[in-house]
């Protein structure tokens, strides 16, 4: 009778328990630092939020900019312009905005429209035609960041009467 | 240089991403799993072309991609170390017919994960029927059954 062949003795697998357990270590603190970046993330600290959202007031008080003070690029970004009641002259209210801003980010959209548009040397000014001059004016602008970085506004009434300057922050 | 930029940032970010995960994120057990996969791919796309469909950077992309894919590969032939850093090892998870309830639970796999591979590549019927399990680098849960381990008598 030909001998038996001997049973196999088990895996021939490489195994590393120290670094396993490691890994799981590992594994274990990546999965808490994505839920503290999805709590982030959802409180506004990456992005638009409730963390994001902010206001600035100019020091004479005629306007006011509400913005996210956090961005990402490649998404839209609006900016709401409050003019208090009494800043616009003859039924005009005009707005400068740095061109260095709309050079970063395309501009896609103002609401209202605006009656026109100058240029300057470093700036636009967009002219609105308010028809209740007593009233506070709102107008949206909505830009499209192309990169990351910083945004620095400073958006001025004619004339220089007063300006109200705010940054913002664009993730990539 | 965009291009190259964010499509290697992409590829270390889920290589990250999936490691952090663990192996079995990757094994497509259930539609749903494969419905996420999907999605990923998906939002991974977007992230990386963004508005430039041109050829030229589809091409760039995809060479980013792949000589990366490449240049790790190589690393981790010449660097063992640096290859299970990356891709993690295989973990045994049945020996000797026993199962390893603390790994099995550190792994995320149930026993109805096993018994399902079991089924699916073996048509065992039972635990009694599995001698070793192993769940490899790409999530599967590999089976060796009770007959394989025995040997021809003469």
């Amino acid at each position: 009778m030909t001998p038996v062949r001997e049973r196999a003795k088990g895996l021939q697998l490489d195994e590393d328990m120290d670094f396993q357990r490691r890994s799981w270590i590992f594994q274990r603190v990546g999965w808490t630092l994505m839920l503290a970046a999805m709590g982030a993330a959802a409180a506004g600290l990456l992005g638009p939020g409730p963390y994001s959202r902010t206001a600035a007031d100019s020091p004479g008080g005629l306007l006011r900019a509400e913005f996210n003070r956090l961005e990402r690029a490649e998404s839209n970004v609006d900016v709401a312009i409050r003019v208090r009641g009494g800043a616009s002259r003859d039924g005009l209210i005009r707005l400068s905005v740095p061109l260095r801003v709309i050079e970063r980010a395309r501009l896609i959209r103002v609401d209202p429209e605006p009656e026109s548009v100058e240029t300057g040397s470093d700036q636009l000014t967009f002219v609105f035609r308010t028809a209740t001059p007593e009233t506070e004016s709102r107008i949206f602008f909505r830009l499209q960041t192309a990169k990351a970085g910083r945004l620095d506004w400073r958006i001025g009434l004619a004339g220089g009467a007063d300006q109200v300057e705010f940054s913002q922050r664009v993730y990539p | 240089m965009d291009s190259v930029i964010r499509g290697l940032a992409v590829y270390l970010f889920l290589l990250l991403i999936f490691r952090v995960a663990g192996k079995r994120a990757l094994s497509q057990t259930t539609t749903f799993d494969l419905v996420l996969l999907l999605i990923i791919s998906e939002v991974t796309q977007q992230a990386m072309v963004r508005n430039d469909h041109s050829l030229t950077n589809g091409f760039m992309l995809i060479v980013t991609l792949i000589a990366t894919d490449i240049f790790l590969s190589v690393l981790k032939r010449r660097f063992p170390r640096l290859g299970r850093l990356l891709d993690d090892a295989p973990l045994v998870i049945v020996r000797d017919g026993k199962p390893l309830k603390e790994r099995m639970a550190k792994a995320r796999v149930t026993q109805e994960d096993i018994l399902a591979s079991a089924r699916q590549n073996h048509g065992l019927e039972n635990m009694d029927q599995v001698r070793h399990a192993v769940v490899e680098t790409d999530g599967e849960i590999a089976i060796i059954p009770e007959r394989a381990a025995a040997r021809e008598t003469a």
